[in-house]
């Protein structure tokens, strides 16, 4: 065999092997300061929302016609184009919502709330299951977030415990659930997101929340769920925790 | 195909090493910026993770 033959075959397979490596990095750390820093921006944008929005309803007589409700969203013009952001990656998907649990801060404090659950939506925060409810509805409240890679907000979901609060704050205020139970089913066993999932003596009438995130880490064949209850709700200018970060 | 690169590049050895840098980093840019989120976005696996 000729010796350039055998020279072209071992740098093409030295340059997959380098490929393979740098995709490693790009999943395992890349993709984890990405996904940080966007949700980071998205998180302040939000919360800038809801300073208008807690502003606007404060001061309404300074309308001029009071038909303008203080519940019409406020405006989105602050937020076109900002070039001082830090460049991204990719472009996150907008938050409806901001997640908060004490038992895994830094992990999850004014974490974005997204709606949907596919890929570019858990890249950019905690995502909602579509089909199910909205915070403090009666039914289930069931949300989804990586635990490996991603941002990873749910990694050191292991942590968490009955009785542990759970705080979403939406422009329409703040929703305080506690954690009942937990457990860890199969991937396809979506009978967890149910109003009352089956054999878990949920009251029919109860407001739910369900945490779900892949179980074992690093993996995606089964999936750890934790249950909550709606314990308190507050006013949006009456937050129950400190939201500093 | 590394060592024909390596040729081709101009200069003294100094230059084609700097050159080379670069040439890797761009590389490597390209990968994560581009092409990477580009192969996770086609499989749209949420599951992963």
């Amino acid at each position: 065999m000729p010796k350039r033959v055998v020279a072209f075959v071992g740098e093409l397979l030295l340059t997959v092997g380098i490929l393979i490596l740098l995709y490693l990095a790009y999943s395992l750390w890349f993709t984890n300061i990405a996904a940080q820093q966007a949700t980071v921006v998205s998180a302040d944008r939000f919360l800038e929302q809801v300073r208008v929005q807690i502003e606007h309803a404060s001061e309404p007589s300074l309308e001029p016609d009071p038909s303008s409700e203080p519940a019409v969203a406020p405006p989105p013009a602050e937020e076109a184009s900002t070039p001082t952001e830090p460049p991204a990656p990719f472009v996150p998907v907008e938050p409806f919502a901001l997640l908060y649990i004490p038992r895994l801060q830094a992990d999850v404090w004014a974490e974005p709330l997204v709606e949907g659950i596919y890929y570019r939506a858990l890249a950019s925060g905690v995502g909602h299951y579509p089909t199910t409810e909205m915070p403090g509805e009666v039914g289930n409240f069931a949300i989804a977030g990586h635990r490996a890679t991603n941002g990873e907000p749910f990694a050191r979901f292991e942590r968490l415990e009955a009785g542990d609060k759970v705080y979403v704050q939406s422009l329409d205020g703040w929703f305080e659930y506690q954690l009942v139970k937990d457990k860890i089913v199969q991937e396809d066993e979506v009978w967890v997101l149910a109003d009352s999932p089956e054999g878990q003596e949920f009251a029919p009438g109860a407001k739910l929340i369900t945490l779900t995130t892949c179980d074992p880490r690093w993996n995606s064949y089964q999936r750890w769920v934790w249950w909550g209850e709606l314990v308190a709700t507050y006013p949006l200018d009456e937050a129950p925790i400190e939201v500093n970060r | 195909m590394y060592w024909w690169i390596w040729k081709k590049l101009p200069g003294p050895k100094w230059l084609k090493a700097v050159q080379s840098t670069i040439l890797t980093l761009a590389m490597v840019a390209l990968l994560f910026f581009v092409v990477f989120p580009a192969i996770d976005a086609f499989f749209q696996d949420p599951t992963l993770g």
